[in-house]
């Protein structure tokens, strides 16, 4: 717990995994020759640029050395991870056919690791938060 | 080990489904379809496949046939959602066995004209219409969960099936003959050999009709081989973990005893006795047990339910999730065994605690 270093490597790690899944680990489904991309296909475009937001987000708190501006990055890729979590449930979708692959494997997928970025991330509050007071109470 | 024992159950499950729901003793189906009709069954693969429709009386008249009730399966794309081919199954509703005992579950008339029963993953609700090769039919009932490939199914009576495809153009559904069917479910008497009344099928007819024959019984005991050696390498991979896990917590209780040498000195000295020690250490083990056994538990959960159905997909085994209480009880039987590991690794720990001269222990902890 105190060395807070350690939180940013998580986050950066599941940026990576969610700007991988819908293009390469459990990718979302294929464009037939001749129709328009499907909903899942803007989702899993829309996932990975959450990812990268996600890996900026943890190399900031990887490297910061203020616990105020790490409160503060921990609190933003919160509501990123959130954010991310309700393109693929409710902003854009997926396909309506629950075999699809988006649905079978990058849904699952997103959601799994952005439920661990988020907890890691409320971690990091807490943890954090408390260092803070801590500081402010010796003063 | 929970998700391991999670996965084996369901997959135990979706065979019992199948082998439950199958009917059929024999299926009669075109050279070189059977593992086709397999996929159909066991996946909902979509195939389209033909053989004559005049076979099915010539093989009703047979000595030893008891029913005999043809299909004909089409595969067709779903309009109504994504660009995934569906598979569709007619079935003759004087004669059939297989489809009609459990579809009476959901629809206990057959359908009507332009009425199709759907599977349980097919979207659409009870009411609404659904277009299949650009006519439309109205959707009669949804059948429950099966875990294998009707769930991606739509069934209808063989005469809408080919009401409909007269009004098909030519050559979209494959090299269709009027009467065809693609495949003949057989039910024998009762102590006729499976295997001989295959090979009589084939010996009369194959080369006139060029057949394959799929033995239900052979069929998913090939299934459930599958399924047991899959077993085996979930039980070999958790039981090497299980080990490693309880070699661990022995190393770590040892060192804990170590480590914690001058405490249990202390407590020595003011009093307690070697039993009371022992029951520290043991309640330690128990919480360490617990903790690791929920959150192993919970971990599973987490990892196995998301995935379930891309697991039951990338097995191609039939799949069926088990019921809450199953999953529970298998849930309760890790954490329990959780513990039993954490209370064995410690115990020699315990045992040893308090062993000795109190002061040597206390200024060995120094």
């Amino acid at each position: 717990m105190k060395n807070f270093l350690a939180w940013g490597l998580p986050l950066m790690a599941a940026g990576l995994l969610l700007a991988a899944i819908p293009t390469t680990i459990l990718p979302v489904c294929d464009i037939r020759d001749g129709m328009a991309p499907m909903r899942c296909h803007w989702t899993g475009r829309a996932l990975s640029g959450y990812g990268c937001a996600i890996f900026v987000l943890g190399a900031l708190l990887f490297l910061g050395r203020n616990a105020g501006f790490r409160l503060g990055v921990a609190a933003a890729a919160l509501v990123v991870c959130i954010s991310a979590a309700l393109v693929p449930t409710h902003f854009i979708g997926t396909c309506r056919s629950p075999e699809m692959p988006c649905n079978t494997g990058t849904l699952p997928g997103a959601l799994v690791v952005l439920s661990l970025a988020g907890l890691v991330c409320l971690l990091s509050i807490f943890v954090l938060k408390r260092r803070i007071t801590e500081v402010r109470t010796s003063q | 080990m929970f998700g391991g024992a999670l996965l084996t159950e369901s997959v135990r499950n979706g065979i019992d489904s199948l082998s439950r729901r199958l009917g059929a003793d024999i299926l009669v189906v075109p050279h070189g379809y059977d593992k086709k009709l397999q996929a159909a069954l066991l996946r909902g693969e979509p195939s389209t496949f033909y053989i004559k429709g005049d076979l099915t009386e010539k093989i009703r008249s047979l000595p030893g046939v008891q029913k005999a009730a043809p299909q004909l399966y089409l595969a067709t794309l779903n309009a109504s959602c994504c660009t995934v081919p569906i598979q569709l199954i007619a079935y003759d509703p004087e004669s059939d066995f297989v489809i009609k005992p459990w579809a009476a579950s959901a629809l206990t008339r057959p359908p009507e004209d332009d009425e199709i029963v759907v599977g349980s993953s097919i979207i659409g609700d009870v009411g609404n219409e659904l277009s299949l090769f650009g006519q439309r039919f109205k959707i009669a009932a949804r059948l429950d969960r099966t875990g294998m490939g009707f769930d991606t199914t739509v069934f209808m009576t063989m005469r809408n099936a080919r009401k409909m495809l007269r009004a098909v153009q030519e050559g979209a559904v494959g090299n269709y003959q009027p009467g065809a069917v693609s495949s003949i479910m057989l039910g024998v008497e009762p102590g006729v050999d499976l295997k001989n009344m295959a090979n009589s099928i084939l010996q009369r007819f194959a080369l006139d009709y060029n057949l394959d024959i799929v033995v239900s019984k052979n069929m998913i005991s090939d299934i459930a081989k599958k399924l047991s050696n899959m077993s085996y390498l979930v039980y070999i991979v958790s039981g090497a973990f299980w080990l490693a896990s309880a070699g661990i917590l022995f190393l770590f209780f040892t060192l804990l005893l170590h480590e914690r040498q001058r405490e249990f000195g202390l407590f020595r000295i003011l009093g307690a006795t070697r039993k009371k020690l022992a029951g520290i250490v043991l309640y330690e083990a128990l919480g360490v047990g617990l903790v690791g056994g929920v959150a192993g538990v919970a971990a599973a959960i987490g990892l196995t339910l998301p995935f379930h159905k891309h697991v039951s997909l990338t097995l191609g085994l039939p799949y069926m999730s088990v019921s809450f209480g199953v999953a529970a009880a298998l849930g309760l039987a890790c954490i329990v065994l959780s513990i039993g590991t954490g209370l064995a690794a410690s115990l020699y720990s315990a045992l040893k605690i308090g062993a000795g001269d109190s002061y040597l222990t206390l200024r060995r902890g120094e």
